[in-house]
């Protein structure tokens, strides 16, 4: 059967969504140690800028990674040319997250680099392997738009990154008299919209009805929603780079309305898949998807009170946080936690016996405190911001790094069970044909 | 979830050695001739009752038809053979992820079969989903599994490899096998598991 199975070797993925687990606790960590300067954080070195990038970096690209290089070959029904390219990322990106994280945190720009580079290397990698699945790819217009809109975000983004660290040991960007904080908040704009943004919009188009059951959203309004958001990016970061200061914040205010207005549209299109699912009962992952479909609106509303000034001196510390951990950390969270049991039951099948059921995969436990510690540790991290004070952003940070401990063990609790003896059944196991999957290739079985 | 048994013999699993059965609601579907009937009686009753709780099921034969559509919907089952030939199923909500909550009524991806092609070759339903985007095809072949005039055999003919669709198929107790189609297209037998689940 040709162009059918894309499932890749379930160590590639699943070695993104390890490393994710990891460094999500590592964020929660660093934030933890680094909970007095959280408050007023605008960017620069040390422990809050390492803890941003561990979650953006270290979590938010690293399952981005992982989940593309999965669902895109499955959803486009192309293959990857060759593995290598993919293995080649996992080498470069996840050590080299590690090493950047070390250099912001110790404000040594060398280290930075030694770690940025590999980094730079493997999301350009990542953008070509993704860019080549794309263009072979038929049907799905509107999710491969938003995939399109969020690389061109990651170059964009790169780009600023590594102007931004070069500027750490350099200072190039006053002798060139530009503004380290404009091309920040550009930066920043392009990360947390354009990238991580796009691509959580454009995968939520084809997994959130997937999961519930439903038709997918309806063309052609979600590519008029994905326009008016693709517009609202490119206004933002082109407003924000402009070096005018008033000028600059009415158009940046411009382009959160828009946004917000796309991004509301968004939002209720997803609700409509949820109302309109066969699947009613969606559990714990989509408590965190509905509130991160929240906290997205919110970080619009927000967004344009900080530059008004009207959220106080912690603005866009708050919108950062709202953006960052109220929607992009929530949502992944969320839908990882399903993604997870589908691929070890899909993978489960080619390692021997009857395929794993998913309701005997996901333990409940683990998730259920996660999900405790994460609200607890978000809601914290916000009260912190807001009274300026530190110490609720470290007993917030500390409850995370239980929570990440938490979604750690289910992790590895449902990666291990593809492997591993299955819960008896209360009866024999039914006689139900599996897929035989073979490494980027192809199906060999039906009917046990 | 336990499986559904094909003999008298069904261990019970904790849930329902834990149940102080004297107490539960109790559904008597003796009289009623359909299973799809007995099931939405049965769905009725358990509406509204919070996760865990449980209704005990009278019926005049071992419900297995029944138990394979609410497992279907996300509930575990029960079953004890009675001394005068009835069976008592008891019946509760499932607690974890899986196929749960999945609505029985016919509106639901309604839309979704409309979009495929059905088309009856010797009394076989074939499902001609291969035209539409992801997830069309895996809503569509789900919720004409779902219907009550399904039958025991699918025929279903894609344009890639179903693989998100495996395991909903294994939550519902359908197997799969691949079948020889039309060149670039992926052609899957669907036959519901009588025995075993």
């Amino acid at each position: 059967m040709g162009a059918q199975l894309r499932l890749l070797p379930p160590s590639l993925p699943f070695r993104f969504f390890a490393a994710a687990a990891v460094y999500h606790v590592v964020l929660w960590a660093l934030l933890a140690l680094g909970a007095d300067e959280v408050p007023g954080f605008v960017g620069g070195p040390g422990l809050p800028l390492a803890a941003l990038h561990a979650l953006t970096l270290g979590v938010l690209a690293m399952t981005a990674i992982g989940a593309t290089l999965q669902i895109l070959t499955v959803a486009t029904g192309q293959a990857l040319r060759a593995l290598w390219p993919c293995h080649l990322v996992s080498w470069l990106y996840i050590p080299g997250v590690g090493v950047l994280l070390v250099g912001l945190a110790i404000n040594d720009h060398l280290v930075s680099a030694a770690g940025l580079l590999p980094v730079l290397a493997a999301l350009g990698l990542f953008g070509a392997i993704t860019a080549d699945l794309l263009r072979r790819a038929k049907g799905l217009r509107v999710p491969i738009l938003y995939i399109w809109t969020a690389l061109a975000a990651l170059a964009g983004l790169a780009l600023l990154g590594f102007l931004l660290v070069a500027d750490l040991g350099h200072g190039i960007l006053a002798g060139w008299g530009v503004d380290r904080s404009a091309i920040g908040l550009a930066h920043m704009i392009l990360a947390v919209y354009g990238f991580m943004g796009m691509l959580a919009l454009g995968y939520s188009q084809i997994l959130v009805p997937m999961f519930a059951l439903a038709q997918a959203p309806a063309f052609p309004r979600n590519l008029h929603i994905h326009v008016a958001l693709a517009a609202a990016l490119i206004l933002a970061v082109v407003w924000a780079l402009v070096p005018l200061e008033g000028l600059s914040t009415g158009g940046l205010i411009v382009a959160a309305g828009i946004g917000l207005v796309g991004a509301a549209a968004h939002v209720a299109q997803m609700v409509t898949a949820l109302r309109t699912g066969m699947r009613k009962r969606l559990g714990l992952s989509f408590v965190l998807v509905r509130v991160s479909w929240g906290a997205l609106v919110a970080s619009l509303v927000a967004g344009p009170l900080a530059l008004m000034g009207l959220l106080g001196g912690q603005g866009v510390t708050l919108w950062g946080a709202i953006a960052l951990l109220g929607w992009l950390l929530t949502f992944l969270l969320g839908v990882l936690q399903r993604i997870i049991p589908f691929l070890v039951a899909m993978n489960a099948s080619k390692v021997g016996g009857v395929p794993p059921r998913l309701s005997e995969l996901a333990p409940d436990m683990p998730l259920l405190y996660h999900a405790a510690c994460h609200a607890a540790a978000v809601v914290l991290v916000l009260v912190g911001l807001v009274a300026d004070q530190g110490w609720p952003v470290r007993i917030g940070a500390s409850i995370g790094v239980c929570g990440g401990l938490a979604y750690l063990w289910f992790a590895i609790a449902v990666y291990r069970r593809m492997h591993g003896p299955r819960p008896e059944r209360g009866a024999p196991p039914p006689a139900t044909g599996g897929p035989g999957v073979e490494a980027g290739g192809e199906t060999s079985n039906g009917k046990r | 979830m336990i499986g559904i048994p094909g003999d008298v013999s069904e261990p019970a699993p904790d849930w329902a050695a834990g149940l102080e059965e004297n107490s539960l609601p109790t559904v008597n579907v003796t009289a009623i001739g359909r299973a799809a009937d007995a099931v939405d009686v049965v769905l009725q009753r358990l509406k509204g009752l919070p996760d865990g709780a449980a209704v005990a099921v009278i019926a005049s034969g071992d419900f297995l038809v029944g138990r394979q559509r609410l497992m279907a919907a996300g509930f575990e089952s029960h079953g004890q053979r009675l001394a005068d030939g009835r069976w008592r199923v008891l019946v509760r909500r499932g607690l974890t992820c899986g196929p749960d909550g999945v609505d029985l009524s016919p509106d639901a991806g309604r839309a979704a079969v409309d979009e495929a092609v059905i088309e009856h070759r010797n009394g076989v339903p074939h499902l001609l989903v291969g035209h539409m985007d992801p997830p069309g095809p895996l809503v569509a072949i789900l919720t004409y599994l779902e219907r009550p005039d399904c039958g025991d055999t699918v025929v279903a003919h894609l344009s890639r490899n179903p693989v998100w669709l495996y395991p909903e198929l294994q939550d519902r107790h359908w197997s799969w096998e691949q079948v020889e189609g039309a060149p670039n297209e992926v052609c899957l037998r669907l036959t519901r598991n009588r025995r075993g689940g």
